[in-house]
């Protein structure tokens, strides 16, 4: 069903709406940062690779023939987009393999030792921490069909059909489940973060 | 809470023509909510915010790695919208017109400019594998030693793997694996290049994704 979604998105953009565009980078904003994450040691790196990775594919959207879902393609922009910039950057990409293979220099050796990665900063890892449990909370505030909707719809990732099926119950309120659970989440999370209903989005 | 009949429920959002509940049937693949959405998109920003708001949600539920501040998310939206302005609207091409023919086993290729990636990335896809990741030991974060190790030993594996609506495979660290894979150090690249679409989770067990 995501394949779906993504798959009406991209004809949407390459007819010319740009608000599709959108949807996809808030849908997979989050993964591509974390894959970028993974790649470089420097984390003020993150927004600008993840940046350029959505304009390398917004421009490249018009070439995209669907031959493979449009995560798969994201992905490897993502990835090919990191290790340009990096090379732009003149850093090396594989800064940490060259660091464990060639050893030599101390001091360089040690910084790395000491960087933070991955916006593990105290503070970041706080505010994650808190927002995490947020999260866990408000799931256990729901209800018990709500929560099993939005469970076996989020990590299971069966469809509302399968869904149906396993709860033995109308489409129809599987859709209903879904959407409160998801919005009984939001509603927890909205105080917490100090954004209002589309504040600033 | 009793089990809900399935009549609708009162909206918690305001009198907007794009609830709640539209946004969430949107993402979840119902064609006739996702135009609403998009129709809506550039006027309410609640549904901005709920569309994000789901989302975000949703990959907490997967990672805890996840649950990071949507300040973050607003940012950088921000500055895509910004990037994109300075953008000509793209168009594809009215006609299907050829990147040259294609063949079984190649179909990534024609997404150009990627073919060391797309070279990888359908070897991998057509034998079928799981790329298991070595455990991030402290200080070297943001290596990515892949170690490419088959999963089904059946030769009809191409033929799904190759099949381009085929769920994308789930990356999972697993300590025994990685002993295993250090024990076998042929399987083992030190290349960065990840297969396509893989998802890192921090469960037990392989799901099939979404």
């Amino acid at each position: 069903m995501s394949a779906d979604v993504d798959q009406q998105l991209v004809e949407r953009v390459q007819r010319g709406d740009q608000a599709a565009f959108e949807m996809l980078v808030v849908k997979y904003q989050r993964r591509v940062e974390r894959l970028i994450g993974r790649m470089v040691r420097d984390v003020d790196l993150v927004p600008d690779i993840a940046q350029e990775t959505f304009i390398r594919a917004y421009r490249a959207l018009p070439q995209f023939r669907g031959d493979s879902a449009f995560y798969t393609w994201l992905y490897r922009i993502a990835v090919n987009t990191a290790k340009r910039m990096l090379l732009d950057l003149k850093r090396d990409p594989l800064v940490l393999q060259s660091s464990m293979y060639t050893g030599e220099d101390e001091d360089e050796t040690s910084a790395l030792g000491t960087e933070l990665t991955d916006s593990a900063t105290p503070e970041a890892m706080l505010a994650s921490k808190e927002i995490a449990e947020t999260v866990n909370a408000a799931i256990d505030a729901l209800s018990e069909d709500l929560r099993q909707a939005v469970v076996l719809r989020e990590i299971e990732g069966l469809s509302y059909e399968e869904i149906a099926d396993v709860m033995n119950c109308p489409i129809g309120t599987v859709r209903s489940r879904i959407f409160r659970a998801r919005e009984a989440i939001a509603a927890r999370l909205r105080p917490l973060l100090g954004t209002k209903t589309g504040e600033r989005w | 809470m009793s089990s809900i009949p399935s009549t609708s429920l009162p909206s918690p959002a305001s009198a907007d023509a794009v609830d709640a509940s539209t946004v969430a049937a949107a993402m979840d693949g119902d064609s006739q909510a996702l135009d609403a959405v998009l129709a809506a998109w550039s006027r309410d920003p609640s549904v901005r915010e709920r569309w994000h708001a789901y989302h975000w949600i949703g990959d907490a539920l997967r990672s805890a790695d996840h649950a990071t501040p949507p300040a973050r998310d607003q940012a950088l939206l921000a500055r895509v919208r910004q990037a994109m302005a300075n953008e000509p609207v793209v168009l594809a091409p009215g006609a299907a017109s050829g990147a040259g023919p294609s063949r079984p086993g190649t179909r990534m290729r024609r997404t150009g400019g990627w073919l060391g990636l797309a070279a990888a990335a359908s070897f991998l896809a057509v034998v079928g594998v799981v790329v298991m990741q070595q455990a991030a030991s402290p200080g070297v974060e943001g290596a990515t030693n892949v170690a490419v190790v088959p999963v089904s030993s059946s030769a009809s594996a191409p033929a799904a793997t190759s099949d381009e609506s085929a769920p994308p495979a789930v990356m999972i660290r697993n300590a025994e694996l990685d002993r295993y894979l250090a024990a076998h150090k042929q399987f083992a690249t030190t290349s960065v290049i990840p297969a396509p679409g893989l998802e890192v989770r921090s469960v037990s067990h392989a799901t099939p994704g979404r």
